[in-house]
Parts: structure tokens; sequence; C-alpha cells
């Protein structure tokens, strides 16, 4: 099987509102 | 305090801790049930921690379509092959032929996945041309193209 990348997962993350809180 | 739980939280995702970081994250929401940054927090913890049906069940429990976190969604249901939901939030997002960047790449690795190539193809392409070839992600694009090409062959 040909490489295939998860680019999607790169859009998951935490909020940048956590350092403020 | 919860400003000190935060802080813990912070610095456990940070050390890729998300189990720990659940934990005091789950120590926040016993005060404060309906926290959103720690509903958010405990999504992605468990997200990294490849526990999709955990953070959808957060989801759906917790956040209305308003303040819903759509990319988290839509990415547990693609891990989950909960295709017929997918393409629901999907069409529910898109707006003529736009939609944000996140949900097209989960388009092209639904097609993908479902060996719908020509689709995968259609949107790698059309993300190919809007991307900057000094992008880190226009490599990983090409690679994704290339690789629902060959398997049309
Ligand atoms: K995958």
């Amino acid at each position: 099987k040909p490489l295939f990348f998860d680019i999607a997962f790169n859009y998951v993350d935490f909020p940048s509102t956590l350092s403020q809180r | 305090t919860i400003t000190q739980l935060f802080k813990d939280v912070e610095r456990l995702v940070n050390q890729e801790e998300y189990t720990k970081a659940l934990r005091s994250l789950d120590k926040i929401l016993q005060s404060n049930p309906e926290d959103k940054d720690a509903l958010h927090c405990k999504v992605v913890s468990y997200i990294r921690l490849g526990k999709y049906q955990n953070a959808l069940d957060i989801l759906h429990k917790n956040f209305s379509d308003f303040d819903k976190l759509k990319s988290e969604e839509a990415y547990c249901l693609y891990r989950l092959n909960k295709f017929d939901e997918l393409l629901n939030l999907l069409r529910k997002n898109k707006s003529g032929n736009n939609s944000e960047l996140n949900l097209r790449h989960l388009e092209a690795q639904m097609a993908y996945k479902t060996e719908d190539y020509n689709t995968s193809i259609e949107i790698y392409y059309a993300l190919l041309q809007e991307a900057n070839k000094n992008d880190d992600v226009y490599n990983d694009i090409l690679t994704n193209f290339n690789a629902a090409k060959a398997a049309l062959l």
C-alpha cells in the first residue's frame, strides 16, 4: 500500500485559551 | 484551585501525558461540570489516546450545534468509520463548493478509505492548487494525491 498521510489529525488541537486559564 | 489544575493540564499535555491530564480535567469538571475549555481538552486528550468513541460521547452530550467542535467530531467519525454521519456533517458545513480546510481533508481521506479514488484525487488536486509549495503540508498533500492516483491503476 502506498504512503498516505493523516493530514486531518493536524487540525485537532487543544484550545488556545488553555494557557490563559 | 482551578487555575492550578489548568496549569497541570497544560504541562501534562505538553508532556503527552494524556491519561494524567484526563485526571486533572475530571477534577476541574467535578466543580465546574460545564467548563467548555475542560471539556474541549478532554475531547482532544481522548483523541490523542485513540479513544474516539469517548471523545464523541463528550461532544454529543456537552456541545450544541452552535459551539460544536466540528474538526474534532468529524475526525472521530472518520476514525470510527461512521461515514454516513461524517457525510452528514460535511454536507451541513459546506457552503457552495467551500468548506473549511480541515473538513476538505477529512472528505478526501474518507473518499480514499472508501476507495472512491476519483473524489479523493479531485479534492487533493484542488488543495494542491491552493497550497503554497513552501508549506510543510504541500508535500503531504502531494503524497496523498499520488497514493489516490496509484490506487486507481
Ligand atoms: K487514518
